[in-house]
């Protein structure tokens, strides 16, 4: 069966890519007691910082081959030594989610983009997902944060992944970009169509929903909100997206508190935040893990 | 006179293994996709508005004490109870709206079709069917004749009208 892999995209910065990767991962591990692996896919290390705290991050980075760089030279280093078992410590050393690894990213990651070569003929992305696969049956959830744009980070991640979600705030400048997005993933697709021979069961990545995220309590977001469903309705109809893509029921409010999390470096499940704020990732986590991917024959089709 | 609290006499006693069995079953309830649905649903304000108190209580299961107020605790246990009822499904269609729903589809999709094919669709609906179509997507159906019947091809022009402007939208 192997570990669900889940990419959270999208173009723009602030949506909550990082706020979701995090508590999403967080949640499952602790509440649903699933095995998760997060790979921060993301130069900027965000995620890398929140979950190891900067002390430790500070120390990685700069061990270069301890992080996800480190997946593109497979023979400096061994994988195991890329993943961070030992994520979320508390003032006494013990792990607060056992269940919860990380590969972390190094600023270095930003050499992927324009300073890093192939040396042989298997694109990065390929040797990305070769490097990877041995953990796919060692985790239940396998969920990549990538940064905002499309370049080879996100397509390592998008090229290891089955699903996509798209973070979202509930307003216009989110809106824009969400055609172009799932152009870009169709396209990426077929262009490595040649490359999915290298692995048994491949399946594309596919986007399964928007994730609203920073929804203010009461407002009224009926324009956006029917402006967005329009949009997926139209991308199902053009079958750059799942056959079931949808804006998803459950939404994550903004809180003061939200901020408070990162500040903290714990993610709301560890009761960092308010109760809402923990209750809508939990539900979340609920929802997408009882949401599992439909048969590969019914993708593209009919709701 | 009876020593102690006559109120704390008449609980039953749950032992520590019921508790755990409860606390077991409600956690095993919660980790479900109607659960997160209708949790989600429920607290967004344009379902707020069709979930009332009456509304909780029309699908509360009769075995259940009828909800006084909705708060957090209580949306908890409305949901709950629909989930054993095996009653939450047609709760979250009810909320969501399905037939509505269908209309905004097709509106969707019609924002994306040439002008002929949208008019062509438009004209092959039943007038009732059109009627609900204009009411769901904001559009303000022209009417004529002595029964104040809505006027198909007074009102498609403005229907197109929106069409186009989703269009643009979806361009973004």
């Amino acid at each position: 069966m192997g570990a669900r892999r889940i990419s959270l995209v999208n173009f723009k910065g602030g949506v909550g890519k990082t706020s979701i990767t995090v508590n999403l991962a967080a949640s499952l591990a602790r509440e649903l007691d699933q095995k998760v692996l997060v790979v921060d896919m993301d130069p900027q290390s965000n995620t890398s910082i929140w979950l190891m705290g900067v002390p430790r991050w500070n120390n990685l980075n700069g061990m270069d081959e301890k992080s996800v760089w480190g997946l593109f030279h497979p023979d400096s280093t061994g994988l195991k030594q890329c993943i961070e078992e030992e994520v979320l410590l508390n003032e006494h050393g013990v792990e607060l989610i056992p269940n919860l690894d990380i590969i972390p990213a190094t600023y270095k990651l930003m050499d992927l983009e324009h300073e890093y070569q192939d040396t042989d003929t298997t694109p990065y992305f390929v040797k990305f997902r070769m490097q990877l696969e041995i953990l796919f049956d060692q985790y239940d959830y396998i969920i990549f944060d990538c940064p905002p744009n499309v370049f080879r980070s996100t397509r390592c991640a998008v090229f290891s992944s089955e699903e996509i979600y798209i973070p979202a705030n509930p307003d216009l400048l989110s809106y824009v970009g969400l055609s172009l997005l799932s152009d870009k993933i169709a396209k990426f697709h077929s262009l490595t169509a040649l490359h999915r021979k290298h692995f048994a069961g491949f399946r594309p990545a596919e986007i399964r929903g928007i994730i609203l995220n920073a929804v203010e309590s009461g407002a009224d977001y009926a324009q956006i909100l029917d402006m967005m469903s329009a949009k997926i309705i139209n991308l199902r109809s053009r079958q750059v997206v799942s056959y079931d893509a949808d804006i998803l029921p459950t939404r994550i409010r903004r809180t003061v508190s939200a901020a408070k999390t990162q500040l903290d470096a714990l993610p709301a499940t560890l009761g960092c935040g308010s109760a809402g704020l923990r209750e809508d990732y939990l539900n979340l986590a609920r929802y997408i893990h009882n949401t599992p991917l439909g048969k590969k024959g019914a993708r593209y089709g009919k709701r | 006179m009876a020593k102690g609290n006559p109120k704390k006499s008449t609980k039953p006693k749950v032992s520590k293994a019921e508790k755990e069995a409860i606390k077991a079953e409600i956690a095993q309830l919660k980790n479900s996709r109607d659960y997160a649905e209708l949790a989600g649903l429920l607290i967004q304000a344009p379902y707020k508005k069709t979930a009332t108190l009456d509304w909780f209580n029309k699908h509360l299961p009769k075995s259940e004490a009828p909800i006084i107020k909705i708060g957090v605790k209580e949306r908890e246990r409305f949901i709950l109870a629909l989930i054993r009822g095996d009653t939450a499904r047609a709760a979250i269609n009810e909320l969501r709206d399905l037939p509505s729903l269908q209309w905004k589809t097709l509106f969707a999709e019609l924002a994306g079709a040439s002008t002929a094919k949208a008019t062509e669709k438009l004209k092959a609906l039943k007038p009732k069917d059109f009627a609900a179509f204009c009411t769901v997507n904001g559009v303000t159906p022209v009417t004529s004749g002595a029964k104040g019947s809505i006027s198909k091809p007074k009102t498609i022009p403005f229907i197109l009208k929106k069409l186009e402007t989703l269009g643009e939208y979806l361009k973004l």
